[in-house]
C-alpha cells in the first residue's frame, strides 16, 4: 500500500484545515470586542477623540492581534508535533504497509527533523510570549473596568492613560523577548502599573493621580518643608493670649479704619494724588514723619503701633477725606 | 515686612480657613503663612498667622485649608523606618495634594492646632488652572 491510497484530495483538505486554523482568531470571545467594535462598512465613522473607550478598544484590538499570533504559533507547534508522531508511526509500520526503502527513509528523516524546525521557529517560546502579553493586557482591561464600569466616549482618565501605557509596555516586553532580550525592570513596572479609584475620575490636563505628575506645583509642594510647631516660653504664651484679647477689643476700630482706607484708596477721583492725600491726612493727625504716606504703612501703624487716641484721630481724619 | 498675629482657636480646617480669610477680607492683612505655638503644655496651644499689610488683600483669591491625612505627613516620613517607607509617605502626600493644586497654589505646609490637636495642614490659595509640563 502506498501513501497515495489515503486519497490525495482528502489528505490535502485535512492538511489545509489544520494549517488555515492558524489564521482564525478567538476574538469573538473577547468581551470588549464583542460589545463595541463598529461595523467595517459603517458610514458614520468619525475621527475618534482620545477617550477611555478608545483606550479600551485599542487594548482589546492589540490583545486580539496578539492572540491571533499566539494561536498561529500554538497551531504551528501542535501540527508539527502531530506530524512528527504520524510520520514516526508510518515509518514504524512501514513493513506492514509494504513501504519501499526510499519512502521509509523520507518518513524517518522527516520525523527526526521536525523538532529541529520547531527549534528554529521557537513556536513554543513565541506562543508563551504572546500568551503572557495577552494576559497582561486583559488584566489591565479588567482592572480598568473594576474601577469604572462606564468608560467615557469623550474623556480620557488617568486609568485609561495607565491602560494605554500597560498595553504599550506589554508590546515592548513581547518585542524584547522575541529578539532574545530580557525585558527591563522599567518595562515590567510599566506593564503592571496599578490603577486606582481616583484615577477613574475625569481630570483636567496636568493632574496626575496615579502616574508621574505633569503639574510642577505638585513637585514643589512635595519638596516644601513643613513648618513645625514653635515652642515658646510661658511668658511669651501669655503675651500672645493678651494680644488675642486686644485684637478682639480693637477689631471694630480696625474694621472701620480698613473700610474707610479702602474707600479712599479706590476713589477714582484720587488715583493720581493719593500720596498727597495721605500726606495731608497724616499732617492733620499730627503724624507726619511717623508714618509713610501710603495705605499699607498707615494700615500697619493703625493696627500695630498707634495708641487709642491716635487711632481715633486717624479714623476721623480719613473719614473727613472721603467723598460723600 | 511680615508681621505675626496670634489667632483665636479653630475647631477644624474650615474654621481656620475662615479666620485666615477674615484677615484678608476685613483687616487688610495678606496671609503669608500659619503655624502652631505651644509652651510644651498640652493645654497651652494656639495658632499664629504671619501677614503682610495689603489694602487690596480682599481682592485676592480665597484661602483654603486641608488637613494632610494620616500616612502622608512629614512627621511620619521623618519617623519612617526605611527610605522606601519614607518615599511611600511622600508619594502619598503628592497623591493627596495633586488634585487640589490644579486650581490652587500652596502657600504653606505646617503643623497647627485644631481643637488643640496637632495636625499637619496645607494652606492653599485658589488660582487659575496650572499649565501642565512634561508628559503624563
Amino acid at each position: 500500500m502506498k501513501l497515495a491510497i489515503l486519497n490525495k484530495p482528502r489528505l490535502i483538505c485535512v492538511t489545509l484545515s489544520f494549517a488555515l486554523a492558524a489564521c482564525t482568531t478567538s476574538d469573538k470571545y473577547s468581551f470588549l470586542h464583542y460589545g463595541r467594535t463598529p461595523a467595517a462598512n459603517a458610514t458614520d465613522l468619525e475621527t475618534p477623540v482620545l477617550s477611555d473607550q478608545l483606550a479600551l478598544l485599542y487594548a482589546s484590538n492589540v490583545a486580539t492581534i496578539l492572540r491571533s499570533r499566539f494561536t498561529g504559533a500554538r497551531i504551528t507547534r501542535e501540527i508539527s508535533s502531530s506530524l512528527q508522531v504520524i510520520l514516526a508511526g508510518l515509518a514504524g509500520a512501514g513493513a506492514a504497509l509494504s513501504f519501499g526503502e526510499t519512502t521509509l527513509a523520507v518518513l524517518g528523516l522527516g520525523s527526526a527533523g521536525i523538532p529541529e524546525f520547531q527549534g528554529i521557529f521557537n513556536a513554543k517560546g513565541r506562543a508563551e510570549c504572546y500568551q503572557d502579553a495577552v494576559r497582561l493586557i486583559e488584566e489591565a482591561q479588567i482592572e480598568y473596568l473594576a474601577h469604572n464600569q462606564q468608560p467615557s466616549p469623550s474623556v480620557l482618565t488617568q486609568n485609561a492613560v495607565t491602560l494605554f501605557q500597560r498595553v504599550t509596555a506589554s508590546l515592548h516586553v513581547v518585542e524584547k523577548t522575541l529578539t532574545g532580550h530580557l525585558p527591563s525592570v522599567d518595562d515590567m513596572q510599566k506593564a503592571t502599573e496599578r490603577m486606582s479609584k481616583r484615577g477613574a475620575t475625569p481630570t483636567a490636563p496636568g493632574v496626575a493621580l496615579n502616574n508621574l505628575t505633569a503639574n510642577p506645583r505638585v513637585q514643589a509642594a512635595a519638596d516644601r518643608e513643613v513648618r513645625e510647631v514653635e515652642t515658646v516660653s510661658r511668658a511669651k504664651y501669655e503675651e500672645l493670649q493678651e494680644q488675642i484679647k486686644a485684637e478682639q477689643t480693637r477689631r471694630g476700630g480696625n474694621l472701620n479704619f480698613v473700610e474707610a482706607m479702602r474707600q479712599l484708596d479706590r476713589d477714582p477721583a484720587l488715583q493720581h494724588k493719593k500720596t498727597a492725600v495721605y500726606a495731608a491726612i497724616l499732617a492733620e493727625a499730627n503724624l507726619t514723619g511717623t508714618v509713610e504716606p501710603d495705605a499699607n504703612s498707615m494700615l500697619k501703624f493703625f493696627q500695630v503701633t498707634a495708641n487709642d487716641d491716635q487711632r481715633t484721630e486717624l479714623t476721623d481724619v480719613v473719614k473727613k477725606h472721603l467723598h460723600p | 515686612m511680615p508681621t505675626p498675629f496670634p489667632l483665636a482657636p479653630a475647631s477644624d480646617a474650615d474654621s481656620l480657613a475662615g479666620l485666615l480669610n477674615d484677615q484678608e477680607l476685613s483687616l487688610g492683612r495678606q496671609v503669608l503663612s500659619v503655624g502652631g505655638i505651644t509652651t510644651g503644655n498640652t493645654a497651652e496651644r494656639i495658632n499664629s498667622v504671619t501677614i503682610e499689610f495689603n489694602i487690596d488683600a480682599d481682592k485676592l483669591k480665597r484661602l483654603s485649608v486641608a488637613v494632610v491625612p494620616e500616612g502622608a505627613t512629614q512627621a511620619e516620613a521623618t519617623a519612617a523606618g526605611s527610605p522606601e517607607a519614607a518615599q511611600n509617605i511622600k508619594r502619598a502626600f503628592s497623591t493627596f495634594i495633586a488634585p487640589m493644586l490644579h486650581t490652587a497654589e500652596l502657600l504653606d505646609r505646617s503643623e497647627v492646632f485644631l481643637k488643640s490637636d496637632k495636625v499637619e495642614i496645607v494652606l492653599l490659595r485658589e488660582t487659575g488652572p496650572v499649565a501642565a509640563t512634561g508628559n503624563v
